[in-house]
Order: C-alpha cells, then structure tokens, then sequence
C-alpha cells in the first residue's frame, strides 16, 4: 500500500507541470542573472588593483617624486600616476578616470571627488609622503649627512612585516553567497509542495484529502508516502538546481561538490517539511495558506541575505540568534562552510541543524493534523 | 460598481499577506538606508579590526595605538570559526596579532614576519592596512637612525604619524548631493517592493475575476463589458494608488523629508513605476495562472530585475554589458532618473524626460499586450458558443 501511494503522489507531483517548470525556471533564470550581474564585480571591484591618480606638481620635489616612482613602478604598483595639470587633472576626477589628484610642491596634498577605501589609501601615501619629508627634515637638522642616507634608506625599506595566518576559502568571493541563498531560496520554495500534501490530507482543505480520509488506508501510511513522494520530487529539483549552477554557470561553491548535492537534497526535504507543517495550521485556505508560506519565506531569505549580502555579518554582531535559528540561513550556511572549512565539523552541524528542523516540522505537522473530525464535508 | 466592490472584497481578503512585505520593507528600508548614507564632509573610510597584542610593550602599544587612529577597533572574537566569518562578510576588515617578543625583534631591526594577520580578500582595505603597518614599521627604524631608543623611537613614530594631511573634496556644480540622500535611498529599493506587493496580491485577484464560471455568470448579466473592464481597472487603480500613497508618505515621514523641487520627480517616477507594475500583473493574470506560480512568477521578476538593474547593487558597480541588458528594463530607468536626482549623474531635462518616457512606453505597450491576449483569450469562447 505504501509503494502504491508513493507511486501515485510522484505521479501528482510530476502532474503540476506549471509548478515543476516554474520551480526550475527559477535558480536557471535567477541564476543567469546572479551569474551576470556579480560575475565579475568580486574582481573588478573588491580586489585590490593599482589606483590611478593625477599627479599636479607645482614644484619639484626629489623626495616625493622618488617616492611616486617607487610607489608605481613594478608588476604589484599601488598608483598608476598621470603626471598632468590642474585643470586637465580636475576633468579626469570628474570623468572618473582617476581616484585622486595628488598635489606636489614643498609638501603633497589630496584633492577628492568622494569618499571610499580607495580615497582613503591615497590618503594613506600622501600622509607617508609628509612624514618621509618630516622625518627627512629631522635627520638633515642634525647636519650629519650619513644620518640622513640612513633615514632614508631606512624609510624606503620594503618591510614585509606580516606573517599572514589567514584561513584558507576555496572561492572567497563574497558573491557566490548570492548563489547559496538561491539554492536555498528553491529548496523553500518547496514548501509549496509540503503544503499541497498538508491540504491533500486534510478532508476539509480538498476533495481528495475528503476521499483520502474516507479510505481503509491508515494516516501514517498515506502521509508518510505523500511526504517520501515530495521529497524525491523536490530532492530532484534540487539536484538540477546545483547541477545548473555548478555546471552550466560554472559557479565555484567550493569544497566537496557531493556533499553540496547532499546538502541541497536535505535543505530541499527541510523546505517540504516546512510546507507541510504550515499547511497543517488552521483552517485557512491553501491560497492564503500559500501566501502566507511564501511571504514568511522571502523574510527569512532576506534575514539570510538573498537581497543584502552582508545582512548575515551584521546580524551575527547584532543578533547572532537570528543566523543560529533562520532555516534559510542554516541552509545556506552549509554551503558557505563546506567552502570556508577544510574539516567539517562545522558543516555537519548544519546538516544536522537541516535534519532536526525536518524531524520537528514533521512531528509538528502529524500533531497539528491528527484527530481531525469533520462536521460536514 | 458590483463588479468594483467584489473586486475590491477579494483584494482585501489578501491585504494581510501584504501588510507583512509593508512592514517588512519599512523596517528593512529605514535599516539599508541609514547603513549607505554619506556625508559630503571628507572622512577617511574607517576599516574594522581585531588587534589582539600579546606583547604588550611600548612599541607593540604603539602599534596599535596608530592602528586604532581612525579606523574601528574590535574586540578579539570568541572563537577562531567567528573570525572568519567576520572576515568573510566584512564586519571585520582585517585581523592583526601582535606576538610576544615582537618589541624585542623591532628593537634589533628585523622587519619580516613581526605579526601575525589574518584576512579573507585582497582587497583595499588589506592593502591600507598591510601599508599602515609597513609605514608604522618605516618610521620606527627610521626614528632609531635618529639616535632614539627603543621605546622613545615607537612614541616618535605614533606622533609623526598622527598628523594626518588635510584632503579637500571637489565637487562639480551640477553635482550637488541632495539633501534627501536617505530618502533617495528608501526610494531606490521601492520597485522590489511595489512588484510584490502589487503582483502578488493583484495577480491572484485578477485571475479570480476572470475565471470562467465567473467570467461567463458576468457577461450573462446585464453589464456592459466596457463598465465591467472600467470597474476592474478603477479598483486595480485604487489599490495601487493606495499602496503607492503608503510608501510615499511614509517614505518622507520617517526620513523626515518634505517633498519640494527634484523630489516631486522621484515621486513621479514611482507612481509610473507602480502603474507599470499594475499593467504587468494585469498581462500576467491574463495566462491566469495559479496562485503559487504568481508566487514564483513574481519573486523571479522582481528579484531578476532589481537585482539586473541596480537595485540591490549600485549601478556604478554593475559592468557595462549588464547595464546595457537592464537598459531594456524598466527599473533601470527608474534606478537612473533617482541617481539623477541625487546628483551621481549630471542632471539634465532631457535624461529626466527620457527615464520617465520610457517607463511610460513599458507601461503603454503592456497595455496593448494585455488587450491582445484578451482579444485572443475570449475570442475563441465566444465563438464557441456563438
């Protein structure tokens, strides 16, 4: 009896053929333009590349003018310098061709159009500049010129003074979190089928949860092969939805890539399990029942940084209970650790966290639907 | 005004679920805008850091006493698994232990592997950190050249380096920042909202309407089909005009703004972005799709189009090649007209009249659309039982 009801909810499932398609149209439209939008903004824009600057020298200065060229000579130069003058160095800050306009005379000023990291370095060179030209001044006050060579040579040093200890990511871009969040976005998504078996056994929700509860066949076997069902069906889904990405968008998820499938198939049962506790609440309609899952759902995606990437960082420094709860940022997070971690201790605590909010969705569900006795149908 | 009242009857009945997005967005939007407003004064960025010193002598205090000028000291993290994902999100920009028997090292002249640091991206601000350092460390040996001691030498080069150059900021004429900048902000993020405020609660309304047993009990009746269509639109208005109205009194009282010259223009700009998402879930409602495909349906358009064109991220940060795709979509000119306004663009008459025109063309040749597949939805119906 079981196989039979298993078999025919994969065959209902696979009937709402508007719902499969859109439920994987979804991550392979989403995707594409995650995939466009943020494929390149990581290297463009976050790693460090050499800024460029107009230089405007109102009148020499050996010392500054040496510290420019070592400051943009090399493969790794911080500047890129444009030596030119004042009106033409204006035009390019407000074309954005440059950062800055580095002002050089006695000492070195900054002219900015706005504010940002990159204004702040330059910031950075120029207060250098002022301090190699202070600390100069104080060696020559001395009048011994053989202090002076070793100021100087002291001050130009290239000093290698970090021992870097950072840990290891296999994709650090910030912006593959988009992709997490997507994948989890669609394994939620999946609450609409959790929810199409909470009101298909609920004999005042649908006709066929009437028939359903009418027949010899016990709850917990029609249930149980309802869910089992869903879950296959939505697992598969979610197993396109990686395969998409990681193939087709050849998006780097980092880490093992069977434990990502492992992970996206639990997070796509944690989504049904949700839907089909939420469908066993009340007495509300499956559409408002759906609206309801579905706004509740889209909260806990932007909680989990679907619209705002950071959102997850600040909430850990301002609410670290919402990361620790949210669903959605469980999911995700699982992803993010198989990247960030080579062991997995922290993974399998995710997954772990993913398998107990099944159990009590399940649980919850069962309960909240068992007993029911209908006046009239 | 039957059919406008029963329209209006279903739409109420689904104001619930809307009121969740309404309040989510206020709470949401009064956040993402408090985060991104600027000041027009120079400010160094300040960049976040963890600066654990083991050594604690008085070239290490040094250290991060000119680490800590100007820039956000955070305290050492609970656990290692904190720091990095701090690192990773950005709430801390760079992570620097100072080990023990780093004074001594400084002392003697080593300057490889003083510290220990920790960071995720080579990013700018791992570059402004990595320099301070090597500036920090430059300045110490070149005060001990000087004939001072250790110690003496680390004080020295906290005082040079503390004087700090004065930075002026350029700004062109046309490029005056408004003063509503936070309010230009809640604007921006409007579309995500309106599309799913709007969409998902006219969209399922629409498709009730419409149903057939509906549809063909309607055109039994004695009701023109003109006066029907006008009941339909006029209550789709109200509820869109009443949705807009919410946000933009609401956007001007919680940003404390009142709304005078340019700003009437973003206003305009939301009122045909809203219209025009009306449309669009009118021409959706017409494939009368179900509930939970609207769901998706709208989800995948307001997510695809706010983040295409440049409503969660910046336009400035967006390539060429993407911007020039959004170009075909609406919210990009809406996006556009607010960056006018702000003043990130030139302001110009002409641009201000071209963003708005072609959100209007969006909204003009739905219309059409929606009349078409109507025509040509029951069309066939009609003749069938004709």
């Amino acid at each position: 009896m079981f196989l039979h009801n298993f078999k025919y909810e994969l065959k209902m499932v696979l009937r709402q053929r508007e719902f499969i398609m859109w439920l994987m149209l979804f991550p392979i439209v989403l995707g594409t333009l995650f995939k466009v939008a943020f494929g390149s903004i990581y290297s463009n824009n976050d790693m460090f590349k050499s800024i460029p600057v107009a230089v405007v020298k109102t009148s020499d200065n050996i010392v500054l003018d040496e510290i420019f060229k070592g400051l943009s000579e090399g493969e790794d130069a911080t500047l890129t310098i444009t030596y030119t003058d004042e009106a033409t160095a204006r035009e390019m800050l407000f074309d954005g061709k440059v950062s800055g306009i580095i002002v050089s005379g006695d000492g070195a000023s900054l002219q900015v159009a706005g504010k940002g990291i990159k204004q702040s370095i330059l910031d950075e060179i120029v207060s250098r500049c002022n301090m190699y030209q202070a600390v100069i001044g104080q060696a020559i006050a001395t009048g011994d010129m053989q202090k002076v060579q070793d100021v100087a040579k002291e001050l130009s040093k290239e000093v290698d003074a970090c021992r870097d200890v950072s840990p290891s990511a296999d994709n650090p871009d910030v912006y593959v979190q988009y992709f997490y969040n997507l994948i989890a976005m669609v394994a939620i998504c999946g609450s609409l089928t959790g929810l199409h078996v909470a009101t298909s056994s609920q004999a005042n929700q649908s006709e066929l949860g009437a028939r359903k509860n009418c027949s010899p066949t016990p709850k917990f076997k029609h249930l149980s092969a309802a869910m089992l069902g869903s879950c296959v069906a939505q697992g598969v889904s979610m197993v396109l939805c990686v395969t998409f990405l990681r193939f087709v968008l050849q998006i780097n998820f980092g880490g093992n890539l069977f434990l990502v499938y492992v992970a996206a198939v639990l997070s796509g049962c944690l989504g049904v399990a949700l839907g089909f506790f939420g469908g066993s609440i009340g007495r509300l309609k499956y559409e408002v029942k759906s609206a309801i899952l579905l706004s509740c759902s889209m909260v806990l995606c932007f909680l989990s940084g679907l619209m705002m990437g950071n959102i997850k960082g600040v909430l850990a420094e301002k609410a670290p209970w919402v990361n620790r709860f949210n669903p959605v940022a469980i999911i995700s997070d699982s992803f993010y650790c198989l990247n960030m971690y080579s062991d997995y201790r922290r993974f399998i605590t995710k997954v772990i966290g993913m398998v107990i909010y099944t159990i009590a969705f399940v649980v919850l569900g069962v309960l909240f639907s068992r007993r029911k006795k209908y006046a009239s149908l | 005004m039957q059919v406008f009242k029963a329209f209006l009857k279903i739409l109420k009945s689904r104001f619930p679920s809307a009121v969740i997005y309404i309040v989510l967005f206020f709470v949401v939007g009064m956040l993402m805008t408090r985060s991104e407003a600027t000041e027009s004064a120079w400010e160094k960025v300040q960049l976040k850091m963890v600066v654990e010193d083991l050594d604690n002598t008085a070239e290490s205090r040094a250290l991060a006493e000119i680490l800590g000028k100007g820039n956000e000291i955070i305290p050492p993290l609970a656990s290692e698994d904190d720091l990095t994902d701090a690192l990773y999100y950005t709430t801390v920009d760079y992570a620097v232990t100072i080990p023990a028997g780093f004074g001594e090292k400084l002392a003697a002249g080593e300057t490889a592997g003083l510290l220990e640091t920790r960071h995720i991206h080579e990013s700018y601000a791992t570059a402004d950190v990595e320099m301070l350092i090597g500036k920090f460390v430059n300045t110490y040996g070149a005060c001990r050249k000087l004939g001072y001691n250790s110690p003496e030498a680390a004080n020295e080069a906290v005082k040079t380096l503390s004087d700090t150059p004065a930075v002026e900021m350029l700004q062109k004429e046309t490029e005056k920042k408004n003063s509503a900048e936070l309010l230009l902000i809640f604007f921006r993020y409007m579309p995500y909202i309106l599309l799913c405020v709007i969409l998902n609660m006219l969209c399922p309304a629409l498709v009730v309407m419409s149903k057939k047993d509906i549809r063909f009990r309607t055109d039994c009746s004695g009701i023109r089909p003109s006066s029907y269509t006008m009941q339909i639109f006029a209550a789709s208005a109200l509820y869109i005009g009443v949705i807009w109205l919410i946000f933009v009194v609401a956007g001007g009282a919680l940003n404390g703004v009142m709304y005078t010259g340019r700003l009437w223009l973003v206003v305009l700009n939301s009122l045909v972005f809203a219209l025009f998402t009306g449309v669009l879930a009118l021409f959706i409602s017409e494939f009368a799709p179900s509930e939970t495909v609207v769901s998706l349906m709208t989800q995948l358009c307001s997510l695809g189009m706010c983040f295409l064109c440049g409503v969660f991220v910046d336009q400035a940060l967006l390539g060429n090649g993407v911007l020039r795709v959004a170009q075909f979509l609406p919210a990009y000119w809406y996006v556009r007209l607010i960056r006018i306004v702000n003043g990130d663009i030139p302001f110009d008459g002409g641009e201000v009249a071209l963003a708005l025109g072609i959100q209007a063309g969006f909204v003009a040749v739905l219309v059409m659309l929606c009349i078409l597949v109507h025509r040509a939805h029951y069309a066939g119906p009609a003749r069938k039982m004709a």
